[in-house]
């Protein structure tokens, strides 16, 4: 797995296998990441894999974000993060800090460059 | 040390075995639920597969057959049946007989015909099939509809699932392969960044499965995460609800649907809990290894005890505290070790329904055992050779206690009798005793008997006691018929040799035509007690405290003769005692005050006259060795703390042998 900033450090971009072995490193990363930005938006557009523990990661991202009041967004979702939502029940969006993983809704693909008209819900 | 796989599989398989065989009962007796299908399943899936493991194939290959037959039971293609139950103990036993002949014993008969009979079971048609007719028999919860059902599952795995390696994924694929499945995860359960442990799974789920499966096709799903998760399979109405109206509200709880639940979840049956390996803290320890360790324990019981003697004559105050604490060590160590060799009698009580069940079959009778106290325990080396009394005494009672089941009706009592089998902790012993609701002892044969055997005297006054005990002596049988089960005359003579071998006594009540009980008394261990140190001239031995009730003294000018016994009151009460330097001719002269320990011996006290009494000594008891096996009169000997050996006193043996020696020198013959 790589973590990188993008957009002069406004979004955190992960790359390949997001799973259990590195979930130490995501958590850590994801909680710095969290904590200083004020807008967090994740790129997962090169992530590869994706399991329980990073989805679950990503959850609790979304949860201490909103906690804290600020917006989360998760952009180019892929199959691979989508497939593995939807195998474990979960739908995975481009979610704002209103949706609730877990509620069946259309999967949509967020492009990080027409975020401006992602439907959000 | 190397581990030998084959050992372990062997222990194993005796487990699973004995499951197996109460398993295979409770079909017959129509108490088995839905989970004893699945357990005599998974009991024989992995004697076959460990056994292939180790190389047994002969076991693995006939294993598979069985396995096979079960699997049908599973799916409902084949029926429970009193003729399941039969093959399946069939089976038992011939798998026993092959890790027999495995381990090189008797060479195992061919299962050929065992086979065919297992092959043509699995392919019989299920309406020809003899069902369960016991009237307490409960259709097993099979749920095989042709038709697609809709399933309701609350998943809630142990958190630590995914550092198993398990993956709730694949779970719900295997799921998806039996029918449609609509998976809805919960997410409540996950904190903040800050908190959350990224090994741990906080996720759960509810899944609405649509097959034509049966549950335990579902069940067989979570095979290898079911014990340490929270798993609740239901039948939900077929028009369940889409997932659109499922409560998904984070905060809501599982099982939040419409429609009416008809809770199909097997309760976990009371007598056969699931083992589930992840709790299980035990260490096999082999028993030689353990008896090692008591003997260890044994020396150094005696060697703290002459530390303790030395030190005191030495009088040097410096060691008394260190020497205090050693005494309080050791019995706590002793107490430990006794305690590890502990075993509950359940382990024994478990080889019974089976017997029962194959006697009442051979002799027309129908029987229900019925067991308490099987937690009761008791030393391994005494539960080792309680086994073949507590059979003899099944196999008497079964023969001839217990009416066939037309007698009993004639007689207005319940066609099936009941045959109780209990254990109790009473003080320093343990009572176990076998009950019956028979025809109970009948006193007038057994005094013609005894009459013909020249026992006793036609004219004899004998109490009901006196008559039973009749019955223990050897040869004695009343029954016109020897049959293969008892009738021999050897049974009951047998079974109080063993007793009295283990320090124990036998004991028998009856009421005509209501029943008899056997109450075998038996101390809880046989590797140390506590014992009171007499003396006689310069020989020390040892009375077992649990038989000793309180000393007295005896004055030389009290001593009493009637009617040739030897008597002292002991508060109002007269007590006839045994002179033991008399009965053991010990040179010299009776101290002038004598003391007399009186013990219960039976139903009665007894009183032995000793010179002195020293004090209660922690005896460890070490055998005479094979040239003293035949002196009864002293069970084994201890060594004190000045290195003499002090023989230890069989009380029964001791009484018996006082009394055969007074009615020698009665009738003038001299020993």
């Amino acid at each position: 797995m790589q973590i990188a900033k993008a957009d002069t450090g406004r979004i955190l971009k992960l790359s390949g296998a997001l799973r259990i072995h590195v979930g130490d490193e995501l958590r850590a990363a994801l909680l710095d990441y969290v904590g200083t930005a004020s807008k967090p938006v994740v790129d997962l557009s090169e992530v590869t894999e994706c399991d329980t523990t990073g989805l679950q990661l990503l959850i609790a991202a979304s949860r201490t974000a909103e906690h804290s009041g600020k917006p989360f967004e998760l952009v180019g979702v892929p199959v691979a993060v989508r497939e593995a939502g939807v195998a474990l029940g979960l739908t995975v969006t481009a979610a704002s800090p209103d949706a609730v993983p877990g509620r069946p809704q259309d999967v949509l693909d967020a492009d990080p460059v027409n975020r401006g008209s992602e439907d959000v819900t | 040390m190397s581990h030998n796989p084959v050992e372990t599989y062997l222990q194993e398989a005796d487990e699973l075995l004995a499951q197996i065989e109460h398993s295979a009962l409770s079909l017959e007796t129509g108490t088995e639920t839905g989970e004893t299908i699945n357990q005599l399943f998974r009991a024989f899936h992995t004697l076959k597969g460990s056994g292939a493991m180790c190389g047994l194939d002969t076991v693995a290959a006939f294993t598979h057959h069985v396995e096979s037959l079960l699997d049908k039971v599973r799916t409902g293609a084949v029926p429970v049946s009193l003729e399941l139950s039969d093959v399946v103990l069939k089976a038992s036993d011939h798998i026993k007989s092959l890790l027999g002949a495995d381990q090189g014993g008797v060479p195992a008969p061919s299962g050929e015909m065992l086979i065919a009979a297992i092959e043509a079971l699995a392919a019989s048609d299920p309406s020809t099939a003899e069902p369960v007719t016991s009237p307490r028999a409960r259709p097993v919860q099979e749920q095989f509809e042709s038709a697609d059902q809709a399933w309701s599952i609350h998943f809630r795995p142990n958190p630590t699932i995914l550092t198993r390696g398990s993956n709730p994924a694949a779970l719900f694929r295997d799921l998806r392969n039996l029918g449609s499945c609509e998976v809805t995860a919960h997410t409540d359960q996950i904190p903040g960044l800050d908190t959350i442990e990224p090994d741990l799974c906080y996720l759960w789920w509810t899944i609405i499965l649509r097959s034509s499966c049966g549950q335990n096709a579902i069940r067989d799903v979570f095979i290898f995460v079911e014990d340490d998760s929270k798993l609740e399979i239901e039948r939900a109405e077929a028009r369940a609800a889409s997932p659109a109206t499922l409560a998904d509200d984070p905060a809501s709880g599982p099982g939040e649907m419409g429609g009416l639940h008809e809770t199909v979840t097997q309760p976990a049956p009371a007598s056969a809990p699931r083992k589930s390996l992840a709790k299980e803290s035990t260490v096999r320890v082999p028993s030689n290894r353990l008896d090692r360790l008591v003997n260890l324990v044994g020396e150094l019981v005696m060697n703290q005890s002459r530390l303790a003697q030395a030190v005191s004559q030495s009088g040097a105050p410096e060691f008394a505290n260190p020497v205090q604490e050693l005494e309080r060590l050791v019995a706590e160590l002793r107490d430990n070790v006794l305690g590890i060799r502990m075993l509950p009698i359940g382990t024994l009580f478990g080889r019974f329904p089976r017997l029962v069940h194959d006697l009442s079959a051979e002799l027309g009778k129908e029987v229900d055992l019925v067991t308490e106290g099987a937690e009761t325990e008791l030393d391994k080396s005494i539960l080792d050779q309680l086994g073949d009394p507590l059979v003899h005494c099944l196999r008497n009672c079964l023969d001839h206690a217990v009416e066939p089941p037309d007698e009993r009706a004639a007689q207005g009592k319940p066609r099936r009798a009941t045959i109780r089998l209990s254990a109790v902790h009473t003080g320093s012993d343990v009572v176990v005793s076998v009950q019956d609701d028979g025809r109970g002892i009948d006193r007038v044969a057994v005094r013609a008997k005894a009459v013909e055997r020249q026992l006793i005297a036609s004219d004899a006054s004998l109490s009901d006691k006196d008559i039973f005990n009749l019955i223990l002596m050897p040869g004695f049988s009343t029954a016109s018929q020897v049959t293969s089960v008892s009738g021999r005359g050897v049974g009951m003579d047998a079974v109080k040799r063993q007793i009295d071998a283990l320090r124990g006594s036998l004991s028998l009540a009856s009421e005509q035509g209501k029943g008899t009980r056997v109450s075998i008394t038996l101390p809880l261990t046989l590797a140390i007690i506590e014992g009171l140190l007499v003396q006689i001239g310069s020989d020390q031995f040892i009375v077992p405290m649990s038989a000793v009730t309180e000393n007295v003294e005896l004055m030389n000018a009290e001593r009493a003769r009637k009617n040739g016994r030897n008597l002292i009151a002991v508060r109002g009460e007269l007590v006839p005692y045994i002179d033991l330097r008399q009965t053991f001719r010990v040179d010299g002269e009776a101290p002038a005050i004598e003391k007399v320990v009186i013990v219960q011996h039976e139903d009665h006290r007894v009183g032995l006259v000793v010179d002195r009494v020293l004090g209660t000594h922690q005896t460890v008891i070490q055998s005479l060795g094979k040239f003293f096996k035949t002196i009864d009169v002293v069970s084994g000997a201890t060594i004190m703390g000045d290195g003499r050996v002090a023989l230890i006193m069989d009380i029964a043996a001791v009484v018996r042998f006082a009394g055969i020696q007074a009615e020698n020198e009665t009738v003038g013959v001299s020993r």
